[in-house]
C-alpha cells in the first residue's frame, strides 16, 4: 500500500503518454478531429498529467524538494524519468496551446517531439525497476508491460472520447486487441520466467497468484478482450458506451496488475 | 593508491548478540525500528556440525553502489577511501535507493522522512576513531580492512543470506567459523 | 561527574589490530561537502560524562560511561578503565538509553481500582505514602505486629543502596520475608559443603587456563565479557569444551561439544573421576595435603561408579568420557565454569559436588587460571547501613518470618497466625518469574494491599493496587560489585529523575516520614538524607583497603571503577578452606547435618511422568535478564515474540512445522507459542526462553511446578527450584 502513489503515477503517466501519442497521430493523419474535441482531449491529458505529477510527489518524504530529483540525470533512471516526463507534460501544455490557437503545423511538430520524449520517459520509468535487487522486476517484461499499459489505455481513452463526441473515424479496437494479445504473451513469459528464476522471483509469482486481485485482474482482462473482439468483428456497434466501458474495465485491470507488481516485489 | 575500506566480519567469533546493532542505534539515536547494522541468523548446517551462527552486516560500501545509481538527487558519494556516504540534507525521501540496494541497506527514517544508512562512521574514522560497531563488539568480531592493501586469505565474499556480490561488488568480507567436534545424543 | 571537553580521544582503541588496519585519521580523506559530522554538530550544548554501574542480576555487572548533553543522555557505553568491561556493553546494556527514555516508563504513583482491571488513576506521592502507611499501622493494630506484611524483593537491582527497601521494612517491625533465591542455592550449598563457601577465580584468568570446561554455562548470552576472554584463550590454543544438554551459542563456539542428558552431569563427572583414579591421574599430593575424606570418596567411586554406567546414564560414549577425563586431568591449569542452569534440578547440588570433586582430585583448586568456578561473594563486604535500624519499640513479634521465595504463592497462602495481608514488591516480577504463577496470583488475591515499585507495567504491576515509579541507575546514586568478577563500580546520578520517579532509598525515607507523621516512632528509618552520604556509609576500612580506594567520591573522581587486590582473585590460593576441618571436604559432616550424603555421590535425576514425557527447559535469553530488557522496542524490533525450540524428529512425530503454534501442557497449566524447528535441542527436550515480550501473554514459568532442588538451606536459607525438571507434552495447536 505504501507504493500506491507510484501505482497511480505509473498507470496515469502511461495512459497520458499513450493518449497523447494517439491524439497526435490521429491529428497528423488529418482525421476529422474538431478543434474543440482536440482541445478537450489535450486539456484532459494535461490535467491527468498534472494529477499524476502531484500524486507522484506523495511518494516522497519531502515533496517540496522534488525539484532536486533531476540532479542525477547522468546516472539515475529515476532522474531521467522525472526530467523527461516533466518535459513531456510541459510540451503537452504547449501542444494544447496550439490546439487553442488551432495551429496545426506547430501542433504536429511539438506533438511529435513530445511523443518521442514521452516514449523516452516510459523507457526511463521501466529502467528504474529493472534492478537485480528485485528479481521479479529485473527483466525486459517490465519494459514491455509499461509500454503495453500505454498502448492499451492511451488509444482507448482517446477513442472513447471521440466516440462520445461522435467523431471516431478509425477502428480503435484493432490496436487494443493487438496490445492485449501482446500483453497476454508478456504475462505468460513473465510468470514462466519468474518460476524459473531466483527464489525471490518464485515467491513473487506465488504471492501474486495467491491474491484474489490476480484473478479479478485476469477476469477483467478476458472480459475486455471479449468485448473488443466482438466490436472488431461488428464494426457497426462501436459506440461510446462500449468504449467507455472497456476503457474503465481495462483501467481497473491495469491498475490491479500494477498494484500487484509493487506489492509482491520480493527484495533479495 | 586509494584505499578500499570494508568491513571484515569474523563469524567464527560472532556470538550473534546484536550489541553492534544496538550500540549503533544508541550512538546515532536512531528511531526504534531503524537498523543501520543487522545481525542475521545463518543456516544451522553452515559448517557441517549443527551450530548457532550469525552474521552481522551493515552497508557494504560497494565498489559499484546501486544506491548511488538509483538516487535521483545524487545524495550518494563514494569517497576516495571507498566509503559510500549518503547526504541526508540532499535526500528527498524517494526511497529508490532502498529498493535498488541488493542488501536493502538504506532505510526510511519515518521521522525525518529521509533515507538513512551506515556511514562506516566516517567522521569518527576521520578523527582516528573506529566505527562504533567495531569498537563496541564484545567479541571484537568486526574489523575495518583496507582491501587494497590486504586480502585476508581466510576471508570469503559471500555467505548464505548475503546477496550475490557480483551485482554491486560489496567490500564486506567474512571469516567463516571452523567446525568443532561434537558428541550428540541424536 | 567528569566533564569532558569536546576534543575527542584521538588514539585508536581496542585491540582490533589486523596489520591492514588503517592508519586512521592519517590519510586526509575529506568529509564530503555539505555533510555535518556528528561530533561537530553536537558541540553547542554542555557535554558531561558520568560513571554508572549496571545493577542487573548478571555476572558481568559492567562499569558504564554515560554521556549527557544538555541534561539528556545521548550515549551509554562501557567504561574502558574496567579491564573486564573493556569499554563495551552487552546488547542489553546498549539499550540503556531506551530503558531511561522508554515511552513505557511508569511516570507517577498510581492506584488501580480493581486489581488487574487496568483501571489506574494517578495519585500523588503523598497520597501513595498515606494509603500505604495507614495500612501498615492498621495491620499492626489489628494483628499486634507487622508480620502480616510481606516483602518480596530480589535481584532486579543489586545497587547496595537498594537494600533500603529491606531496611525500611525492618524499620517498621518484624515482617514476613520471601527468603532464598531461585538462582544458585543448590550449587552454593554444594560448594559450601566442599569448600566452606562458593568462591570463584577472577574470570579474566580464563586467559591463563590451559583447558576450559564450560559445564552448563552459556556465557555467549549471559556473560558476553567472559566470552571475550574465553574466545581469546581459545585463539591462543586453550581447548574449549562445552558440556550441555543443548547446543547453546557457546557450545557452537566450542572446540568440543558434549551433549549430556540433562540432570546427569554428576554421573559424567563421577565417570571421569573413576577414570582419573583408575589411571592414577589424580594429584595425590594435593589430595593428601588439602582434603579430608578422599579415601571414602575413592572407595565409593570404585564400588559404585563404572564408565559403562556413566556412559549409559549420560548418553556420552565411554571413549569420549575417557578422553575428556584424561585431557582435563593432564591440562595445567584446567578451568571449570559451572553454570547456574546445570544445578536447577532435583539433584543439582549433588551434581555440583561431583564436579567440585573432579577439580579437587586434579589439584585444580587454588590455582590461577584453574578452579571450579561457580559464583563468589568475596567483594560484597559492605556495611549494608540501610538495613541497620531495627524494629521500633512496641512493634510486636520477635523476629522476621520467612517464606520460600521459590514457592512463594503456596507459602504465602499457607502462612497463618498471623496471615499475610499486605505485600511490598520491589526489584522482582513474581507473577512472571515464580513457578506456578497461578498460585502466586491466588496469594495476591488474599492481600488487602499490594504495593509494587517498578519501572514498567509488567505482569506483577498489572496485578497490584499501588505502583511506585522507580528510577533507572542513571537517575540515582549507588555502588555495585559482581558475584563473578572482582571490580567495584561507582554509580553516579547522571540526570535528574524523569517524571516523578524515586529510588528505593528515597521511597524508604518518604514512607518513614509519613509513618512518623501518622504515628511518631512507628518507623526507625531516617526520614531524610543525601544519597551521597548514604553511599559513603557503605564503605568500611576493609573494603576500602581491598579495592585501594579512599571513598566513593575518590573512586568517582578516579575512573569510577576499581579492582580488588590480587590477594583474593585466585580462589582458595592459600588452600585454607572455610569448612569445619579447614580442608577440602570430600566427606562433609555439614552435608550430613543438612540431611545429605556426606560424599559427592550420584543421586537420581527426576523421572519424567508417563503423560508428560518431554523435558521443557527455560534458559536465559540473549535479549533479557529474567523479565528485564526484552520488552523494550529496540529489542522487540529484532525479536517480537517468544518461541519454542523443537528438534526436527520430535516435530515430525507431532506433525509440527516451523512456525506452527504449539500447545505445551502439563498438570500445572498450558500455553501456546510458535515452534522453531532446530537441531540445537535434543529430541526429548523442548526449550523456551525467559523473558517478557511486551504485549504477549507469556511467561516461561507457566508450566513450572514448585519442585525443590536437593540443596539450598545451608547457604541461602531455602532450597532452590528445579526449573529444568519441568516435564510437559506438546501438540500442534
Amino acid at each position: 500500500m505504501h507504493d500506491l502513489p507510484l501505482v497511480i503515477f505509473t498507470i496515469l503517466s502511461q495512459l497520458v503518454i499513450g493518449g497523447f501519442v494517439t491524439l497526435w497521430w490521429l491529428d497528423r493523419k488529418k482525421s476529422p478531429i474538431s478543434r474543440q474535441s482536440g482541445l478537450m482531449i489535450s486539456i484532459s491529458l494535461v490535467v491527468l498529467g498534472a494529477i499524476s505529477v502531484i500524486i507522484s510527489l506523495l511518494h516522497l518524504g519531502h515533496p517540496f524538494e522534488a525539484y532536486r530529483a533531476i540532479l542525477n540525470i547522468g546516472v539515475s533512471w529515476l532522474s531521467r524519468e522525472v526530467t523527461f516526463y516533466g518535459i513531456f507534460v510541459g510540451l503537452s501544455v504547449l501542444y494544447t496551446w496550439f490546439w487553442l490557437k488551432d495551429e496545426a503545423g506547430k501542433r504536429g511538430l511539438i506533438g511529435g517531439i513530445a511523443s518521442a520524449i514521452g516514449v523516452i520517459a516510459i523507457f526511463s520509468s521501466a529502467k528504474i525497476y529493472m534492478i537485480p535487487a528485485i528479481p521479479a522486476w529485473n527483466s525486459v517484461t517490465t519494459l514491455f508491460s509499461f509500454f503495453l499499459t500505454s498502448l492499451i489505455l492511451g488509444p482507448l481513452f482517446v477513442g472513447a472520447f471521440l466516440a462520445i463526441r461522435s467523431e471516431l473515424s478509425v477502428n480503435i479496437s484493432g490496436i487494443s486487441i493487438t496490445a492485449l494479445i501482446f500483453a497476454a504473451i508478456v504475462m505468460i513469459v513473465y510468470f514462466s520466467s519468474l518460476q524459473g528464476g531466483l527464489p525471490q522471483a518464485v515467491e513473487a509469482a506465488r504471492l501474486t497468484t495467491h491474491q484474489l486481485l490476480f484473478w479479478i485482474r485476469l477476469f477483467t482482462f478476458v472480459i475486455a478482450f471479449a468485448i473488443l473482439t466482438f466490436c472488431f468483428k461488428n464494426q457497426h456497434i462501436q459506440n461510446k458506451k462500449i468504449y467507455s466501458l472497456v476503457f474503465v474495465i481495462l483501467f481497473v485491470s491495469e491498475f490491479l496488475a500494477r498494484f500487484q507488481f509493487y506489492e509482491t516485489a520480493i527484495h533479495l | 593508491m586509494a584505499k578500499k575500506l570494508g568491513f571484515l566480519v569474523n563469524i567464527e567469533r560472532c556470538i550473534g548478540c546484536h550489541a553492534c546493532e544496538i550500540s549503533c542505534k544508541s550512538f546515532y539515536q536512531l528511531e526504534p525500528n531503524m537498523r543501520r547494522r543487522r545481525v542475521t541468523e545463518l543456516p544451522e548446517n553452515l559448517v557441517g556440525t549443527p551450530v548457532r551462527a550469525f552474521v552481522s552486516t551493515a552497508c557494504n560500501h560497494c565498489d559499484e553502489p546501486a544506491c548511488k545509481k538509483a538516487c535521483p538527487v545524487g545524495a550518494y558519494t563514494k569517497r576516495e577511501d571507498g566509503i559510500v556516504v549518503h547526504d541526508q540534507n540532499m535526500c528527498i525521501g524517494c526511497q529508490m535507493c532502498g529498493k535498488a540496494c541488493p542488501y536493502g541497506v538504506p532505510q526510511y527514517n519515518p521521522v525525518k522522512k529521509k533515507m538513512d544508512k551506515c556511514s562506516m562512521c566516517y567522521d569518527r574514522l576521520d578523527e582516528g576513531q573506529l566505527p562504533i560497531c567495531v569498537e563496541k563488539c564484545p567479541l571484537e568480531a568486526i574489523q575495518i580492512v583496507d582491501y587494497n592493501e590486504v586480502q585476508p586469505s581466510n576471508a570469503v565474499s559471500v555467505v548464505p543470506t548475503f546477496a550475490d556480490p557480483s551485482i554491486t561488488h560489496p567490500t564486506t568480507h567474512f571469516i567463516l567459523p571452523k567446525p568443532g567436534k561434537q558428541t550428540r545424543r541424536f | 561527574m567528569l566533564k569532558e571537553s569536546i576534543s575527542r580521544r584521538t588514539f585508536i582503541k581496542g585491540s582490533v589490530s589486523l596489520s591492514a588496519l588503517l592508519g586512521l585519521g592519517a590519510a586526509g580523506t575529506k568529509a564530503t561537502k555539505g555533510l555535518i559530522p556528528k561530533a561537530a554538530a553536537k558541540t553547542n550544548g554542555k557535554v558531561e560524562q558520568f560513571y554508572n554501574a549496571c545493577p542487573r542480576n548478571c555476572y558481568d555487572t559492567c562499569s558504564i560511561l554515560t554521556t549527557v548533553e544538555d541534561g539528556r543522555i545521548t550515549f551509554i557505553t562501557g567504561n574502558e578503565k574496567n579491564t573486564y568491561t573493556k569499554g563495551r556493553l552487552c546488547v542489553k546494556g546498549n539499550t540503556y538509553p531506551r530503558v531511561v527514555y522508554s515511552p513505557d516508563r511508569i511516570k507517577y504513583p498510581m492506584r488501580q481500582k480493581g486489581r488487574g482491571s487496568g483501571n489506574w488513576e494517578r495519585i500523588s506521592w503523598d497520597e501513595a505514602y498515606t494509603i500505604i502507611a495507614k495500612k501498615i499501622l492498621e495491620i499492626k493494630k489489628e494483628y499486634g505486629s507487622t508480620l502480616p506484611i510481606c516483602l518480596n524483593k530480589y535481584s532486579g537491582n543489586f545497587n547496595i543502596l537498594n537494600y533500603a527497601t529491606e531496611g525500611m521494612l525492618s524499620s517498621i517491625g518484624y515482617t514476613t520475608r520471601a527468603q532464598g533465591t531461585p538462582c544458585d542455592p543448590a550449587g552454593s550449598d554444594a560448594q559450601g559443603f566442599d569448600m566452606g563457601v562458593a568462591y570463584n577465580n577472577d574470570p579474566e584468568q580464563f586467559l591463563d587456563a590451559d583447558y576450559i570446561i564450560l559445564w552448563g554455562a552459556n556465557p555467549s548470552w549471559t556473560s558476553a565479557h567472559s566470552m571475550y576472554f574465553i574466545e581469546q584463550a581459545k585463539e591462543k590454543g586453550t581447548k574449549l569444551v562445552v558440556i550441555d544438554p543443548l547446543i547453546t551459542q557457546t557450545a557452537s563456539k566450542a572446540d568440543e561439544y558434549i551433549q549430556v542428558k540433562a540432570s546427569t552431569d554428576g554421573a559424567l563427572a563421577l565417570g571421569m573421576i573413576r577414570y582419573i583414579i583408575d589411571n592414577q591421574l589424580y594429584d595425590k599430593v594435593w589430595v593428601s595435603q588439602n582434603s579430608i575424606g578422599f579415601k571414602e570418596f575413592s572407595s565409593y567411586v570404585k564400588k559404585n561408579i563404572t564408565l559403562e554406567w556413566a556412559a549409559e546414564k549420560t548418553g556420552v560414549p565411554k571413549p569420549v568420557i575417557e578422553r575428556i577425563a584424561r585431557e582435563y586431568a593432564t591440562a595445567k591449569p584446567a578451568n571449570i565454569w559451572i553454570g547456574f542452569g546445570m544445578q536447577r534440578h532435583v539433584n543439582g547440588g549433588a551434581m555440583v559436588r561431583a564436579i567440585d570433586a573432579l577439580a579437587a582430585i586434579t589439584g585444580n583448586i587454588g590455582k590461577k587460571g584453574g578452579g571450579v568456578n561457580y559464583i563468589g561473594g568475596e567483594t560484597w563486604g559492605f556495611n549494608y547501613h540501610t538495613m541497620s535500624f531495627g524494629a521500633p519499640e512496641g512493634s510486636g513479634g520477635e523476629k522476621d518470618r520467612f517464606v520460600n521465595m521459590n514457592n512463594f504463592g503456596a507459602q504465602v497462602l499457607a502462612a497463618n497466625e498471623p496471615p499475610i495481608k499486605m505485600m511490598w514488591i520491589a526489584c522482582r516480577n513474581p507473577l512472571a518469574q515464580d513457578p506456578e504463577p497461578a498460585v502466586v496470583k491466588k496469594a495476591f488475591d488474599q492481600m488487602d494491599l499490594v504495593v509494587t515499585a517498578d519501572l514498567y507495567m509488567n505482569q506483577t504491576v498489572e496485578y497490584s493496587d499501588i505502583v511506585l515509579p522507580v528510577t533507572t541507575p542513571f537517575e540515582s546514586a549507588g555502588i555495585n560489585v559482581s558475584y563473578w568478577h572482582y571490580w567495584m563500580n561507582v554509580n553516579e546520578q547522571a540526570i535528574k529523575p524523569l517524571y516523578e520517579t524515586k529510588s528505593d532509598l528515597e521511597i524508604a525515607m518518604g514512607l518513614s516520614k509519613k509513618l512518623n507523621q501518622l504515628e511518631l516512632g512507628s518507623c526507625t528509618f531516617p526520614v531524610s538524607g543525601d544519597p551521597l552520604e548514604w553511599v559513603e556509609k557503605e564503605l568500611n576500612d576493609d573494603i576500602k583497603e581491598l579495592f585501594g580506594v579512599k571513598s566513593w567520591d575518590d573512586l568517582r573522581k578516579n575512573g569510577g571503577t576499581a579492582k580488588a587486590n590480587e590477594s583474593i582473585t585466585v580462589a582458595w590460593q592459600d588452600l585454607k578452606f572455610r569448612t569445619p576441618s579447614g580442608k577440602y571436604e570430600f566427606y562433609s559432616k555439614k552435608a550430613v547435618e543438612y540431611g545429605h550424603h556426606p560424599l559427592p555421590v550420584f543421586t537420581e535425576e527426576y523421572k519424567a511422568p508417563k503423560e508428560y514425557p518431554i523435558r521443557c527447559m527455560s534458559p536465559h535469553w540473549k535479549f533479557g535478564i529474567h523479565s528485564q530488557f526484552q520488552h523494550q522496542d529496540w529489542l522487540m524490533a529484532i525479536q517480537d515474540h517468544p518461541f519454542l525450540e523443537i528438534h526436527p524428529d520430535l516435530a515430525k512425530k507431532k506433525s509440527i512445522k516451523d512456525g506452527n503454534m504449539v500447545k505445551i501442557i502439563n498438570e500445572t497449566g498450558y500455553m501456546t507459542l510458535p515452534a522453531k524447528i532446530t537441531k540445537m535441542v535434543p529430541a526429548d527436550t523442548v526449550v523456551m526462553y525467559e523473558g517478557w515480550w511486551k504485549g504477549v501473554n507469556y511467561t516461561e514459568n507457566f508450566t513450572v511446578k514448585a519442585l525443590q532442588e536437593d540443596m539450598g538451606e545451608y547457604q541461602k536459607g531455602q532450597r532452590g527450584i528445579a526449573f529444568h525438571d519441568n516435564f510437559v507434552n506438546i501438540e500442534k495447536a
